[in-house]
This record gives C-alpha cells, structure tokens and sequence, in this order.
C-alpha cells in the first residue's frame, strides 16, 4: 500500500496539504466512496480505452477545482457512460495495476483489480440533480 | 473572475458602441455623454436629469425626489445622483427645443439594433470554426452570467425607485420621474445591447428575407470588441453610461462543452460596482444579502415565501444547524455509516411546503477531515419515501441499502 507521499510523487498531483502525507492507500476491490463519487464493483463487460498517464477527469468541481481524477499504476481502462446521469463509466483494472481516484480534499482512494462502475451522488431537488462536492 | 474596472479603453469602447447605435437610428450622438458609477445611480439619474431638460425646475419638489432617493439608496447614491443629474441636465433648459430633450432613445435603438442583430447571429455562426476557447468562454460568461446579474440588478434597482418615487404620490417630476422610468429605462429594453456586443443573442432568429449583408451597427462599429456592459440610458440630449461591475464572482456550472458560468459567492456581494451598489447571488440564484450574510432565524427562513430563496438559505446555513434550529424531527435511529468508521447517518423529516417537492433529509459527515481537523456535516435531499438512513444514502447513488451496507471506506 503506498503512502499519499508516494502517491503524489508518482503522479505529481497536489492534494490539500493538512492531510497526513505518510498515510497509506488502502487498496480495495469492494465498495467505496470518495466524496460524491462511488466504485461499485459491477459485472460489466470490461472496458477498453486505456487510462491515459495525464489522467481521466471524471467529475469536474466548480471552476476546474477539486477533480475527481482517474489515474492508474499499470493498464487501467475507462468507457464514460455515454449520456451522463448517475453512472459515469465503467473502470477496468488489469491483473497486477492499481487504479486511484485523486482529489485535492479528499486524497486518493486505491483501486484493486477488477471491473466497477464509477457513479456520481444525486440529491432530490425539485428533479433529483447531481450532488457537487 | 477578476474585476474590470471601467478603464478609459473600455469606456472608450463603451463610448464608440453608443455611437453607432445612435447612427443606426440617424439621430446626432449628444455631447453629453455621463458616466455612472452603478445602474442604481443611472435608473435615478436618467429620467430626473430629462424632467430638468424639458424645464421641470421646481426646486421644492426636485428637492423631495433628491430626499427620496436619500432615504431609499442611501445619501452616498443620492450625491452620486445629483452629480450625474447636473452633468447630463446641466443647459439643456436653455435648450429652444428643450421639448424635445427628455425623448429617451431606447425604443428607436433596440428596434434598429434588433435588425443588427439578425445579421450578426448569421455571421456568428458562419464564423463559428473560427471561435477561439477564450472568446468562448467570454461568450459564456456574457450571456450567461452577466444576463442573470443584469436581471437581477434591474429587481433591485427597480424596488428601490419604485420606493422612492412609486406608491400613489403624483406631483410633476416625482410622476414624471416614474412615467419615463417605467417606459423607457429598465434594463430589459436594451438587452438586445450585450447581445449586439457579444455578438450574437438567444432571439436573434434572423427573419424571413432579411439580407445578411445589408451593414449593420455591428459591422460598422467597434460594438463587438466592446467589452461587456449593459445598462445605458440614450435620450435625445445627453446620454448615460455605466460600466460592468468592478467585482464580479461566477462559478462554473456543468461540465465539458455544457460548461456555463453563474454567479456565485458565499462570503459577500457576486456583483457590486464601485459605488457599492451590490447584488448576491447563491448558486446562480438571486437571493436577499441576509441569506449570503446568514442572519435569517430559522423560522424566517421557514416562513420565506419564495421556495428558491428558502432552499438558498437553507443551504447557506448548512442542513446540520438548520435540522437543529428547526428542530427537525429524526426519522428512525442513527445508523453507523459504513465505510465510515465513527460517523453516523441520521434521517430528517422536512415539512412539506419547504421544497416545491416533498423530501427527507439525510445527515452525513465527510470521510476527509478538514483544514481545522474537524469533518464537515452536510445534509442531502433525499425522496420522502426513504424511511430509514441507509436506504436513504445508498439512494442517493442508486444502490440498494444491501449493496451501500457492503462499503468498505469513505473518503
């Protein structure tokens, strides 16, 4: 499991700088959250256009601040879901890789290997609407 | 976004747009031409300095007006006023035609511009290959932003002058102040203006048979480099002007190529000009300064009328305090949430009528501790049919309470 440190060496994206560099990245293959974006593990066929090394923005934050960005250590792919709405994608991780979703506020959440779909939060307003974090 | 002040180049602009306009319509640009320092100062000064001008020069009424304006805008505006008033009036009842002289242009100029515009929409598009990211992104913010800013300026600026000169009093240039603001002087009526500047408008169909290359003010001038502005009073002898704010906060909204800008500001004023005439805006949405300054009780904010603002106020404040203050009910017990290790979910009933649809409220903490080591609480609207916490969270990522209790981290 890496450090946040390591994390941020490796990718060269900054995070806030009152969270503890020297915590480590638990890398999970079940459920989890980072702010109002969810990993569901999902059987979905797989998806097939490769991760960049510059990163997948996968919800932009207000004035092009706090991105949940996609990155990945090995081959990871991202199919955006076509029209929007709660699901944002579907993320396949290969054997071996780990994908990681960074956030300034909220750090980096490690991804194992294996398929999810990557969903968005949703608030009941006058129509549900997407939750901005 | 940063301010722009009203520079000599943009007044200048400002100034050559004006002009053109003026041209379109075939009437000389009048020599006096006065800058204002906010639209509340212009939507008074405006149709005062016309009253003088068709010599309307009762003292001890122009004295209850000015009073007025004290009392409404503050005396800071009023000397403004004054000062705008004596730079646009000043001579004009020496004027033989002086008749003529509280003739306000706008009527001429946005039927002449609207054709203008038509042409221009044509070549907008023609040239649409040709739009740079910053030119589009400054076409976004201007009619955008800067139209739901003008709007709610003229809300404002219209409350204050109906304050001041509206309500049944009729004496000559208090109703006459009324009767021409009321015609001629809302921002509405020259909202054709920022579209002509920005180049193109959301109305700007171009008719039936109307020949694009016919010239069109927006050809023949500098209109469209013109930076953004959109209050301006044209009358026959002098001509008022007032700059963009010199503080402007937007935020984007939307992502991608859907990306638009609204104006947005949590800790004071997402407009104000240099006068200090200010509007606030929530999330795009025009709300009173006291929900931006968070002063409202929470039974102010139940008994606001407008659902918006109450929704703005309530977000301002935050779900946490105002499910304490309200004292909203809890809906079942708090429930662990998973993948959060301490924090809990709690479930809110919240009156009906609060929303324009019914809704629960979930309770949640944040699973990154903030700058001063504590961790947010915020609440999420939620359907009325959730019934118990969990439910209510795994719904707001479409997953079952099964599936959400499953969460193994939270950050």
């Amino acid at each position: 499991m890496p450090t946040i440190e390591e994390a941020i060496a490796i990718f060269g994206v900054t995070i806030d700088d009152h969270l503890d560099r020297q915590a480590e990245i638990p890398i999970l293959s079940g459920l989890q959250f980072q702010g109002d974006v969810a990993v569901v593990p999902a059987d979905r066929q797989p998806a097939r256009t490769p991760v960049p090394e510059t990163g997948v923005p996968i919800v932009r934050g207000q004035a092009e601040a706090n991105t949940h960005l996609l990155l990945a250590t090995g081959k990871a792919f991202f199919t955006p879901e076509r029209f929007g709405g709660l699901v944002l994608g579907v993320l396949t991780v290969a054997a071996d890789a780990t994908a990681y979703l960074a956030h300034p506020e909220h750090a980096f959440t490690g991804i194992a290997p294996g398929t999810y779909e990557l969903r968005r939060q949703r608030e009941q307003a006058d129509q549900a609407r997407l939750v901005a974090d | 976004m940063p301010g722009r002040h009203g520079t000599a180049a943009e007044r200048q602009a400002w100034e050559s747009a004006a002009r053109a306009c003026y041209r379109e319509i075939g009437v000389p640009f009048p020599e006096r031409v006065v800058w204002v320092s906010s639209p509340l100062v212009g939507a008074f000064a405006a149709p005062i300095a016309a009253c003088l001008s068709t010599g309307h020069r009762n003292n001890r009424v122009l004295d209850s007006v000015y009073r007025a304006v004290d009392d409404t805008a503050g005396e800071t505006v009023g000397h403004a006023v004054r000062a705008a008033v004596q730079a646009a009036a000043d001579g004009a009842a020496s004027d033989p035609v002086h008749g003529a002289a509280a003739t306000a242009l706008h009527a001429e100029i946005i039927a002449a511009v609207g054709s203008a515009l038509a042409a221009t929409t044509a070549s907008a598009v023609r040239d649409d290959a040709h739009v740079t990211p910053a030119r589009e992104e400054s076409l976004g913010v201007l009619t955008g932003a800067l139209s739901m800013i003008a709007e709610a300026s003229d809300a404002a600026v219209r409350a204050a002058v109906d304050a001041a000169v509206g309500g049944p009093r009729q004496d000559t240039i208090r109703g006459e102040v009324r009767r021409l603001w009321r015609a001629h002087l809302t921002w509405r009526q020259s909202d054709a203006w920022p579209a002509l500047v920005g180049g193109f408008g959301p109305d700007a169909v171009p008719p039936p048979g109307e020949s694009p290359s016919r010239p069109t003010v927006a050809e023949r001038s500098p209109a469209q480099s013109a930076p953004a502005g959109w209050w301006w009073w044209p009358f026959l002898d002098f001509v008022m002007l007032c700059p963009r704010p010199a503080e402007l906060h937007v935020e984007q909204a939307g992502e991608g190529p859907w990306a638009t800008h609204r104006p947005h500001r949590a800790d004071g004023p997402a407009a104000r000009w240099a006068d200090g005439f200010r509007v606030y805006f929530w999330h795009g949405t025009h709300v009173p300064q006291a929900v931006i300054d968070d002063t409202l009780t929470a039974d102010e904010i139940l008994r606001e009328p407008n659902a918006e603002i109450r929704r703005c106020a309530i977000e301002r404040r935050g779900w946490d305090r105002f499910i304490a203050e309200a004292r909203l009910a809890q809906v079942g017990p708090a429930v662990p949430d998973p993948g959060n290790p301490g924090q809990t979910l709690t479930l809110h009933d919240v009156p009906e009528g609060i929303y324009t649809t019914h809704v629960r409220v979930l309770l949640c903490t944040n699973g990154t501790v903030e700058r001063d080591g504590t961790r947010r609480r915020f609440g999420l609207t939620v359907p009325a049919e959730c019934t118990d916490p969990l439910e209510a969270a795994a719904w707001t990522y479409g997953l079952t309470s099964v599936q959400y209790a499953t969460a193994q981290r939270r950050s």
